[in-house]
């Protein structure tokens, strides 16, 4: 009976730190995602994409969701075709308020890009995709 | 007791006519329509008739029980967002980068087998995609979002 709860805690604090791993790992930002790509990301555009996007878009993320519909360090391994479909989806959907999710945005609110940096991925990717 | 619930199951589904509920507009005449501006396969535009054009199309064809509630009320929800997220009646004229989107993402939700939606094929028997039938529409979406940059 007294030893129950110690069970108990040791499983809790075990859950808990899996929790904080794979979280931590879910949106862990890497340093330069647009630096290797053939499609050219201006710097402006390169910073608001590595503060609010990598951490979930890149080939590596635990965030198979996220990573699956874009991994924004793969872009340029895209045949044209398809590069276009993802950079028509960034701009629809950073523009109607769909990303960042709203259920991340609630646990972390500073990942919330100000109206200007999305305004700036917007104009980008449409762009982008108008000279493929 | 029985016989009591079921009077009054029968007089709520009665009641339930009454509550108005527009289904969305049938035009057959679309200037703009995929089907009717590209060379699509045969086999692909039978498919996309009988799994997509319901809910994806202006051309929708409602069966009776589609104006009986409550199904009239799901009927009514699917074509309106099947029709604002993709409206095959209004393809030509999307921008290109759009079509290419449209492409990819049929291609993906008719792959992880999202779409059709699952309850469509019970009562829709001609629109249940087999596996061979997914893969090719997948091929084929893939290519034709290529050939638009080539």
């Amino acid at each position: 009976m007294k030893r129950f709860p110690v069970y108990l805690i040791t499983a809790l604090i075990t859950i808990g730190a899996i929790m904080a791993f794979n979280i931590r790992n879910d949106h862990s930002t890497a340093e330069h995602p647009a630096d290797d790509l053939s499609i050219d990301i201006p710097e402006d555009v390169n910073a608001v994409l590595n503060e609010y996007c990598y951490g979930c878009h890149n080939s590596e993320s635990k965030n198979e969701k996220g990573r699956d519909k874009l991994s924004i360090d793969n872009l340029d391994e895209l045949s044209t075709g398809k590069l276009a479909a993802k950079l028509n989806k960034i701009a629809k959907e950073v523009e109607a308020g769909d990303m960042p999710p709203e259920k991340f945005l609630a646990k972390y609110p500073d990942k919330e890009p100000s109206k200007k940096d999305k305004k700036t991925v917007v104009k980008w990717a449409k762009a982008a995709a108008k000279e493929l | 007791m029985v016989k009591k619930i079921i009077i009054g199951l029968v007089a709520l589904l009665i009641l339930l006519q009454f509550i108005p509920n527009e289904l969305p507009e049938v035009r057959i005449d679309n200037p703009h329509d995929f089907l009717a501006n590209n060379d699509v396969p045969a086999e692909i535009e039978s498919m996309l008739r009988a799994s997509c054009y319901d809910c994806h199309s202006n051309e929708t064809r409602y069966p009776w029980y589609s104006y009986v509630a409550p199904v009239s009320w799901l009927v009514r929800r699917d074509t309106w967002m099947g029709r604002e997220h993709l409206n095959f009646s209004d393809w030509n004229s999307f921008e290109k980068a759009d079509m290419a989107e449209a492409y990819y993402e049929l291609a993906e939700e008719v792959e992880d087998g999202q779409m059709p939606m699952k309850i469509y094929p019970i009562m829709h028997a001609d629109a249940k995609l087999s596996d061979e039938q997914r893969q090719a529409i997948v091929n084929w979406a893939e290519a034709a979002a290529e050939k638009l940059y080539e």
